[in-house]
């Protein structure tokens, strides 16, 4: 309920949601790279499949060769040949 | 390289491999903690990571509470390099030693260029610089271009201006040399072309015609006096010549008529590049071409962007009789025109006749004759004088 007015003030303000409502945000290039921003730290890594913990769930990046190249409190990267990228909560 | 890279490389980075149940809780404390981590990459066993060195050293607290065992895999930096070159001081000593050898051999010079002598050999000039201190390795701080310049304008007054300047380690010798009129050898003033003498000014010699004789090409007009005393003839003397041209001009001539055929082209003209984006080329033999401009950028600018439409009009040749005034008056054009171009520059006309001839059916002929008063004198140097100059 606090979360629905919560989204509702941001949108009515026209905030960015994400901000506001402290949710992740994730960019993906292609089949090159993916951007996830806002995480809440690493859960697994391996070359073929990443889990990074988020807000209230976690993202699932799958595929080939996968690298963290650059990672920090708040931002992370993550290279490779990308085949999925899986949002659960 | 950013600047983030750069940072790290100064401070020193290492190549980390961790291995145990939990890597993946090392770096979330690393992240906690405030580590600058990146290159994750793993190759199933164990994570890889790289941190920076100051932060490496305080790594196995977080390792212990992660259960994981951290290890250097390679080092990269500065720092890694200095503790290497420490243990080579025979190293750097010798790097200090060619580093202080290349900067004083960079002060002295070790070329030396020069240009712009034609008649004076460059060795003479080199000579001449060595004497003043120009040589090679000597340095440019104890050298005076400008007592160089001074010795070298000194030492051949053949040369007007010396410039010396150093280009790194070459040094430049500039110089100009003195540009001297054409020498005449002595000799008599003698006729070049024939005609009617009107007047004798005579500088040195003795006149040997006087005016209105009439005299030929090749004739002695004022002597001079050669032997042992040597005078040589000058002179003018003006002379009334004639040129005479003839030219034969037809009565038929070819105009270029429009057929009333035409191909257009779209021209885009940039400067003086033209391209053609529409339209066709021009495929007529013969043809007349007008521009007729469309729309102009920067007009009256040396980036003047125009587009004009090209347009051909394709022609014949269509034969017509022309009026014997008109075929006269081109071939008195063409006379004028060849005459003209034989006449030298100083001369004064004095009268100008044609005469008109018919040749042959359609064919017409004009002798034009041109009467000038000229400088008719030129000097012929006498034999002995082209032999003792080397003639």
């Amino acid at each position: 309920m606090l979360r629905k007015i919560k989204q509702d003030l941001a949108e009515i303000l026209e905030l960015p949601l994400d901000v506001s409502l402290d949710l992740p945000k994730i960019v993906i290039i292609g089949e090159l790279g993916v951007l996830i921003q806002n995480h809440r730290g690493l859960i697994q890594y391996s070359p073929d499949r990443i889990v990074v913990g988020v807000g209230e769930g976690q993202i699932t990046v799958a595929g080939e060769s996968l690298k963290i190249s650059e990672v920090n409190q708040e931002d992370m990267i993550v290279r490779g040949r990308i085949k999925t990228v899986q949002m659960s909560t | 390289m950013s600047l983030t890279k750069a940072t790290h490389w100064l401070k020193g980075y290492v190549l980390v491999e961790v291995s145990g149940k939990n890597p993946e809780r090392l770096v979330n404390l690393c992240l906690i903690s405030g580590f600058p981590v990146w290159g994750f990459s793993a190759d199933g066993r164990s994570v890889f990571f790289y941190t920076t060195l100051p932060k490496y050293r305080t790594i196995h607290k977080l390792a212990r509470k992660s259960r994981c065992i951290p290890r250097i895999r390679r080092r990269f930096g500065f720092p890694f390099i200095m503790s290497r070159v420490k243990r080579r001081p025979f190293f750097l000593l010798m790097a200090a030693f060619m580093f202080a050898g290349l900067i004083y051999m960079a002060g002295a010079t070790w070329a030396i260029q020069v240009k712009g002598n034609e008649t004076v050999s460059e060795t003479d000039i080199l000579r001449t610089a060595a004497a003043a201190g120009l040589i090679p390795g000597a340095r440019k701080s104890a050298l005076s271009p400008a007592a160089i310049e001074a010795a070298l304008l000194k030492e051949h007054p053949e040369l007007t201006w010396a410039y010396v300047h150093f280009q790194g380690t070459l040094a430049v010798i500039e110089v100009v040399e003195k540009t001297r009129p054409p020498t005449e050898l002595p000799g008599d003033v003698v006729a070049a072309r024939d005609g009617v003498v009107t007047s004798v000014l005579v500088l040195s010699g003795t006149p040997v015609v006087t005016p209105g004789q009439t005299v030929k090409a090749g004739d002695v007009l004022i002597a001079g006096q050669p032997g042992d005393a040597r005078t040589g003839a000058r002179g003018t003397v003006v002379a009334l010549t004639c040129y005479e041209v003839y030219r034969e001009t037809d009565l038929y001539d070819q105009v270029a008529v429009r057929t009333g055929r035409k191909a257009e082209a779209k021209i885009l003209r940039y400067a003086a590049t033209e391209i053609m984006f529409a339209g066709k080329h021009n495929e007529f033999e013969w043809y007349e071409v007008e521009d007729y401009p469309e729309f102009s950028l920067f007009k009256g600018t040396d980036k003047e962007l125009t587009v004009l439409t090209r347009v051909f009009y394709e022609t014949e040749w269509v034969p017509r009789k022309v009026t014997q005034e008109e075929a006269i008056e081109v071939a008195k054009q063409e006379a004028m025109e060849a005459i003209e171009r034989k006449l030298p520059s100083s001369v004064k006309l004095v009268d100008l006749s044609y005469e008109t001839l018919i040749v042959q059916e359609g064919v017409i002929g004009i002798r034009l004759v041109l009467s000038v008063e000229e400088d008719i004198g030129r000097i012929r140097p006498w034999p002995e004088s082209k032999d003792l100059n080397g003639g």
